[in-house]
C-alpha cells in the first residue's frame, strides 16, 4: 500500500495548499511537501527592515475572494480577512490626469466621463450587459476560471460574457475574431481616450498578460475592461498576503492534511509511465526519504517538475525539447520597497481625488505607443529607459501593515531577468547584474515616483530593493525570478500550458504521465485566484471518485458577490481624501 | 475582526500571545479537550521563534539554537517530529577564539572539551574544568531541568528540600545557588582565560555575572554546550506547535491585538481586541509581560494595588542585543582553524575578548549605558549544519553582541554594523561582500515585540527579586493570579525566558488543575525521578 493517496510537491504555495485542503476534506490521505520553511511561497509578508512595516514581497493584490475556496474551505473561519479601497486601480499621468477603476461602477463612469464621454458610455453599456443576469455571469465566470481551460469552454464563457458586452456597444465580433487580436488592437477598437486605454492595457499587463500578444492580450484587455473594477475581487489580506497562506494552512491541518516544510523533493518517482511517489533531497528535513502515493501533484513549474524532478528519460523526446525551451523570462519584476511617513500625493489628485483612494495603480506610459515601446524593450532584453511601473500602497486598504499613521509602498518595474543593456550601458546579461545595479535602479525608481508625486522622497523612512535574483533564491521553482509560473505567451497559454502535449485532452491538470497532475499556473496563470489548485483538486477527486461532496458546491465569484459589501474599505485612507 | 470570532462563541480558555509559551499552554489545553483560542498581535505566530526568509536566507532574528530542545515535554507529548520539527546537535558547540593562541573549544562530548583544555591551558586547568563540568551536569539533570517544568515553591521550602537531600550534589547545588556566578568560577579555581570562556556561555545571554543567580551557571554551561539547532530555522518549532494546536481542535488568530480584559461580577469573561471585537472566554491566560498583563489590560480600580505596584516596578534587562544578519557567498573560515580545524565546524564562535577582566569590564561598561570598547560577539553560520537555512550555494551568517539600549540606534546602526563585520573579519577574513546585510539594533526588538521593552528579550531582567518564586511576583509565579479566572504563564513568569517552554507547560498543568480537567499527558520521566528523590514534593 502506498503511504499516501496524494502527495503535493511544492505544496506550500497557495495553489498547492488549496488543492491539498480540498482533497483532505474530501477524505483522501494527503501529504504536502514544501521546500521553504514557510508556506505561502509567493504570498510572503516579511519585516525585512524596521519592524512594524510589513512588506509583501510577491503577491499583493489578492483575488482569492473570487475563489470557491472562500466558502468551500471556510477560509474566513481560518482567519482570512479581506480589505480593500474604494478604487481598485488607478493610473496617474504626467499631464496630471488619472484614469480610475472604481470598486463600484458609478465611480468609474464618473471618472471616465471626465476623460471621454463616449468611453464612459461604452463602459456603462458593457457592464450593464454583463451584469443584467448575475447568476449567469457567475456561472460563466466559474466556467472560465475554475474549469479546465479549453478553447471550447472559453468560447462558451466568452460568448456569454464578452460578445454580449461588445454587442451592446455595436462591436460585433465573434470569439475567434477577438482571439486573433492583440490587446492593444482590441482596446484601440473599443475606446478613444489614451488615458483609459493605457490604464486598461497596464492592468492586463500587470495581471501577467502582456497586451502585445494575440489571444492572451486581447482576452486580458477585454477582461480588465469588464471586470477590473466591478467583479474581480482586488483586495488585500489583513496583516499582509501571507495571511492567505495562514488560512489555507489552517484549513489543511483541520482537514487532516499533513504539511511538511523544509522538504525539498529531489525526484518524482515514475514507474512504468506512472507517478508512484517522491524522493526527498539529502538535505531535507527527512533526508533522502522515499514516500509513495497513488497520485502525485506537482505545484512546481514546468522545468523543475519535468526536467529536474522527473527526468528526461521519462519524457517523450518531443515534450522534453518543448519543456527545455519553456519561456520564463519575458518579464520579471524589479521591486523597490519603501517605508513612508505619508502616502504619496499624486499630481493628478486635483483631477480626481479618487486616485488617493486606490491601493494599487500605475504610472508612466502616457500613450498606447509608449506602452508598446515599453513592451518592445522587454522583448529585446533591455531595461526600459523611462520608469513605467506598477505601484502599491497596501496600507491604504490595511493600515495594520505599518505602524500607526505610517505606510508602506512599493513599485514593480517590469524588466528582463538577464538584461543586456540599460540606458547606454551594456550589462552582462545574467542574474548577477542585479547585485551590481539594484541600488542605482532603486534611485531611478524613487526619482520616477517623485515626478508623479512630488514630496514623496521626503516621506521615505527606509527603502530596499528586491530583485528577480532574490525571487529565484527564495523559490527555485520561479526560474530566474519568474512570478507567474512561466510567461503567458500564446504558445504557453490555456490548453497549451505549460507546453502542448503535457496536459491530457479535456483536462486542466492531468498529465500524460498517469497519476501525475499539475496545480501550478494551469489556468490563466497561478496567481492568488487559487484556480489552478481548485481545478487540480477537482480532477484528482474525480479520479479517486470523491468529487461528489455536498460541501463542495460554491461557484467562482459567488462568495464575493454575496459578501463584497461587507469587505472593509479605505481603512487607511485619510479623511481629507474620502470627500 | 473575523466574522467567525463575532459569532458569539464562548471559549473555555483564551490565551493571549502566540509565543512559545502561549502556544505550548494552548496546545496542552486543547489536548485536554478544552475549547481554546490563541490571540496574537503580530502577523505571525511564534514570538521569539522568528525566522524571516528573505531572498532564500533564513534569518533567525531571536532564538537560534535551543538549550532544552528534546527535554521540552511538548516535543514528545505532541510528537512534534511528525509536524516537521527536528534538531541537530553539532559535535563542536562553542569555540572561544583568541587572536594568537589556540582556540578553546567546547564539544558536545565533555571528554573532547577536556582534551582541548589540556592542549590549550594545560593538565591542571583541564582537571578543574572536568570536576566543575561533571558537577554542573549532575546539578542540571537532577535539579534544574525537572524544576523547569513544575511550579516554584517558596524559597524557604526550596532550600529545605535541597538541604534535606541525601544526594551531596543536590546539597552542593543549594550552596552555590545564591552565589554570584563569578565567585563560583573562582571557587573551582579556573584561570583567567578559562573563566572568560566559561562565563561567556552565560553572559552573552544577558545574564549578569554579578547577580546572586549562581544556580543559572550550571544550566547555561551544560545546556549551551549541548544546544540543538532547529532544522530549517527556529520558526519550525512554533510552526509545528501551531499545527499541533489546530490538530487538537484549537484556534489561532494573528493580527488580533488584545487591548483590555473584560470583567463581570469580579471575574474575567473575555477580551476586547484593538478593532473593537469582544471575544468571550471563561478563563484568560496572558503570556505577556507584567506591564501589559496587569496595567494595560485592566482599569486601575479593577485589580489589587500590589499587583499594579509590582508591574510598575518591573525591571527590564540592562543589556540587550545588536545583531547583524548576513547573506554570504562563503561560510566563515577562521584563522584559528589553522590551530584547530574544528573551529570552522563550531555551532558558535565567541570572539572579541580574551581575558576575564576584559569580559567583566565590558559588561560593566554596557550596563552603565556605554557602547563596548571591544565588541564581544557570538558568530554563527547555520548553513554549515543545515543547508535548509540558506539558498543552495550560499550561507547565512549571524553576528550577535550585547549593547545598551539607550543609544541613538537609528543613526548608529549602520556604522556599528560595519564595526561588527570588521571584528568578525579580524577572525574570519573571508567575511566580505555580503549579498545581503540586515542590521538589527535593540530598538527593533522593542518595535517587533511589545513584550520586549527596552530590548529585554527575556521579558524582564534576571535578578534575584524577579526570579524563581518571585517571577513576576509571589502572588502570580504559580500561574494563578488574585484575579478570578486570570492566569499568567509567559517568560516573565517562573522559570523565565529562553526557549524552555517551562512557563507554558506549567501554565497548562495549573489551569487544568484549577478547572478540574483531566490531563491528557503524563509527567516526563525526569520529573518523576526528581519526585522520587524528594526534590519535588
Amino acid at each position: 500500500m502506498p503511504d499516501y493517496d496524494v502527495i503535493v510537491v511544492g505544496g506550500g504555495g497557495v495553489n498547492g495548499l488549496t488543492c491539498a485542503s480540498y482533497l483532505g476534506k474530501a477524505g483522501l490521505k494527503v501529504l504536502a511537501l514544501e521546500r521553504r520553511g514557510q508556506c505561502g511561497t509567493h504570498c510572503d509578508t516579511l519585516e525585512p527592515g524596521i519592524p512594524g512595516f510589513l512588506h509583501n514581497l510577491h503577491a499583493t493584490w489578492i483575488v482569492a475572494g473570487n475563489s470557491s475556496a472562500m466558502a468551500d474551505l471556510e477560509l474566513e473561519k481560518h482567519g482570512l480577512e479581506l480589505r480593500t479601497t474604494n478604487y481598485a486601480y488607478a493610473k496617474t499621468f504626467l499631464d496630471k490626469k488619472n484614469a480610475l477603476l472604481g470598486y463600484f461602477t458609478d465611480d468609474t463612469i464618473a471618472n471616465w466621463a471626465k476623460l471621454s464621454k463616449k468611453d464612459a458610455e461604452t463602459f456603462e453599456k458593457m457592464v450593464n450587459a454583463v451584469f443584467k443576469d448575475i447568476p449567469s455571469a457567475i456561472e460563466a465566470f466559474h466556467e472560465m476560471s475554475e474549469r479546465p481551460p479549453s478553447y471550447a469552454s472559453t468560447k462558451k464563457a466568452s460568448d456569454a460574457l464578452l460578445s454580449n458586452a461588445l454587442g451592446s456597444v455595436g462591436v460585433h465580433l465573434g470569439f475567434s475574431e477577438i482571439w486573433q487580436m492583440n490587446g492593444f488592437e482590441l482596446l484601440n477598437l473599443l475606446f478613444e481616450s489614451e488615458h483609459v486605454k493605457t490604464m486598461l492595457a497596464s492592468l492586463a499587463w500587470i495581471a501577467g498578460f502582456p497586451p502585445i500578444h494575440r489571444a492572451v492580450g486581447s482576452f486580458a484587455g477585454a477582461v480588465s475592461a469588464l471586470f477590473g473594477g466591478p467583479l474581480v475581487a482586488i483586495t488585500q489580506v489583513k496583516g499582509g498576503s501571507h495571511g492567505l497562506a495562514h488560512a489555507l494552512v489552517k484549513s489543511c491541518v483541520a482537514n487532516g492534511v499533513e504539511i511538511r516544510t523544509c522538504c525539498p523533493v529531489k525526484k518524482i518517482l515514475v514507474e512504468d509511465g506512472k507517478a508512484v511517489g517522491v524522493e526527498l533531497e539529502d538535505y531535507a528535513l527527512f533526508p533522502s526519504e522515499k514516500i509513495t502515493a497513488k497520485a502525485v501533484v506537482s505545484n512546481c513549474t514546468a522545468v523543475p517538475t519535468f526536467i529536474h524532478m522527473i527526468g528526461e528519460n521519462h519524457l517523450p523526446e518531443e515534450i522534453a525539447e518543448r519543456i527545455k525551451t519553456f519561456v520564463y523570462d519575458e518579464q520579471v519584476l524589479f521591486g523597490a520597497h519603501y517605508a513612508i511617513k505619508e502616502p504619496p500625493v499624486w499630481t493628478s489628485a486635483d483631477f480626481d481625488p479618487g486616485v488617493q483612494r486606490a491601493f494599487m495603480g500605475y504610472m508612466g506610459g502616457e500613450t498606447m505607443e509608449e506602452m508598446e515601446g515599453y513592451a518592445a524593450s522587454l522583448v529585446s532584453g533591455r531595461i526600459h529607459d523611462k520608469v513605467i511601473a506598477n505601484w502599491f500602497v497596501p496600507t491604504l486598504a490595511d493600515p495594520t501593515q505599518a505602524p500607526d499613521g505610517c505606510h508602506t509602498m512599493f513599485v514593480w518595474f517590469d524588466v528582463p531577468p538577464c538584461p543586456g543593456s540599460w540606458k547606454n550601458r551594456r550589462l552582462e546579461g545574467n542574474l548577477e547584474v542585479w547585485h551590481k545595479i539594484k541600488y542605482e535602479m532603486m534611485d531611478e525608481i524613487t526619482e520616477g515616483i517623485e515626478q508623479f508625486a512630488p514630496g514623496f522622497k521626503k516621506s521615505i523612512i527606509e527603502r530596499f530593493p528586491y530583485t528577480c535574483a532574490d525571487v529565484f533564491r527564495n523559490n527555485p521553482s520561479a526560474i530566474k525570478g519568474c512570478w507567474d509560473g512561466g510567461s503567458a505567451i500564446p504558445d504557453q497559454f490555456f490548453a497549451n500550458r505549460p507546453v502542448p502535449g503535457v496536459i491530457k485532452p479535456l483536462s486542466g491538470s492531468r498529465t500524460f504521465i498517469d497519476n501525475l497532475y499539475l496545480s501550478n499556473s494551469i489556468h490563466l496563470h497561478g496567481n492568488s485566484s487559487l484556480s489552478s489548485g481548485y481545478i487540480c483538486a477537482s480532477e484528482v477527486a474525480e479520479d479517486f471518485g470523491v468529487r461528489n461532496k455536498d460541501w463542495w458546491k460554491s461557484r467562482a465569484g459567488e462568495w464575493y458577490v454575496e459578501n463584497l459589501y461587507r469587505i472593509p474599505k479605505d481603512l487607511g485612507v485619510k479623511d481629507q481624501w474620502k470627500g | 475582526m473575523s466574522v467567525w470570532l463575532q459569532e458569539g462563541k464562548v471559549y473555555d480558555a483564551i490565551v493571549i500571545g502566540a509565543g512559545i509559551n502561549g502556544l505550548t499552554c494552548a496546545a496542552y489545553l486543547a489536548k485536554a479537550g478544552l475549547k481554546v483560542v490563541v490571540l496574537e498581535s503580530r502577523h505571525e505566530a511564534g514570538g521569539a521563534l522568528v525566522t524571516e526568509e528573505f531572498s532564500g536566507f533564513k534569518f533567525n532574528l531571536h532564538a537560534t539554537y535551543h538549550m532544552m530542545a528534546e527535554y521540552m515535554p511538548l516535543y514528545h507529548d505532541f510528537n512534534l517530529k511528525s509536524y516537521g520539527l527536528r534538531y541537530v546537535f553539532p559535535e563542536v558547540q562553542t569555540a572561544f577564539l583568541y587572536k594568537k593562541e589556540k582556540p578553546l573549544v567546547f564539544y558536545r562530548d565533555p571528554k573532547k572539551t577536556i582534551e582541548c583544555f589540556k592542549a590549550v591551558l594545560g593538565e591542571g586547568e583541564a582537571k578543574k574544568f572536568e570536576r566543575m563540568y561533571e558537577e554542573f551536569k549532575q546539578m542540571t539533570e537532577k535539579v534544574l531541568i525537572p524544576l523547569t517544568y513544575v511550579p516554584p515553591v517558596p524559597p524557604v521550602d526550596m532550600v529545605q528540600l535541597l538541604q534535606d537531600s541525601k544526594d551531596p550534589m543536590v546539597r552542593k547545588f543549594n550552596e552555590i545557588s545564591e552565589m554570584r556566578p563569578i565567585d563560583i568560577l573562582e571557587e573551582y579555581g579556573l584561570s583567567s582565560r578559562a573563566k572568560a570562556a566559561v562565563l561567556s556561555l552565560m553572559t552573552l545571554w544577558g545574564v549578569s555575572p554579578f547577580e546572586a543567580l549562581g544556580y543559572l551557571l550550571p544550566l547555561y554551561v551544560v545546556r549551551m554546550t549541548d544546544a540543538g539547532l532547529c532544522l530549517g530555522g527556529s520558526h519550525r518549532l512554533s510552526s509545528a506547535l501551531c499545527k499541533a494546536l489546530i490538530k487538537e481542535g484549537g484556534e489561532i488568530y494573528e493580527k488580533a491585538e488584545v487591548v483590555k480584559v473584560s470583567m463581570s461580577g469580579g471575574r474575567v469573561d473575555g477580551v476586547h481586541l484593538e478593532d473593537g471585537t469582544l471575544v468571550k472566554g471563561n478563563c484568560i491566560i496572558s503570556t505577556l509581560d507584567p506591564k501589559q498583563s496587569f496595567l494595560d489590560f485592566f482599569e486601575g480600580g479593577q485589580i489589587d494595588n500590589v499587583l499594579q505596584e509590582n508591574a510598575k516596578n518591573w525591571k527590564w534587562e540592562e543589556r540587550t542585543f545588536f545583531t547583524v544578519h548576513l547573506g554570504l557567498k562563503q561560510a566563515p573560515e577562521y584563522t584559528s582553524a589553522q590551530k584547530n580545524p574544528d573551529v570552522n565546524r563550531a555551532l558558535s564562535c565567541i570572539l572579541g575578548i580574551e581575558e576575564i577582566d576584559e569580559l567583566l569590564e565590558n559588561i560593566e561598561r554596557i550596563e552603565g549605558g556605554a557602547l563596548p570598547e571591544k565588541i564581544e560577539a557570538r558568530a554563527t553560520c547555520t548553513t554549515v549544519f543545515d543547508r535548509l537555512q540558506g539558498p543552495i550555494g550560499y550561507h547565512t551568517g549571524r553576528f550577535e553582541t550585547t549593547v545598551p539600549f539607550d543609544m541613538d540606534w537609528e543613526s548608529l546602526k549602520d556604522g556599528f554594523a560595519d564595526k561588527c563585520l570588521e571584528t568578525w573579519r579580524a577572525y574570519a577574513p573571508n567575511i566580505v561582500d555580503p549579498v545581503h546585510t540586515y542590521a538589527y539594533p535593540p530598538t527593533y526588538i522593542e518595535k517587533k515585540f511589545k513584550t520586549m521593552v527596552r530590548g529585554s528579550f527575556k521579558h524582564g531582567s534576571y535578578e534575584p527579586l524577579q526570579m524563581g518564586y518571585f517571577r513576576p511576583n509571589d502572588l502570580c509565579s504559580q500561574v494563578r493570579t488574585p484575579i478570578d479566572g486570570y492566569f499568567v504563564c509567559g517568560s516573565s513568569v517562573y522559570p523565565g525566558g529562553m526557549i524552555l517552554a517551562g512557563p507554558g507547560y506549567i501554565g497548562a498543568n495549573v489551569v487544568c488543575e484549577e478547572l478540574g480537567v483531566k490531563k491528557a499527558w503524563e509527567e516526563p520521566a525526569i520529573i518523576k525521578e526528581a519526585r522520587k528523590s524528594g526534590i519535588i514534593e
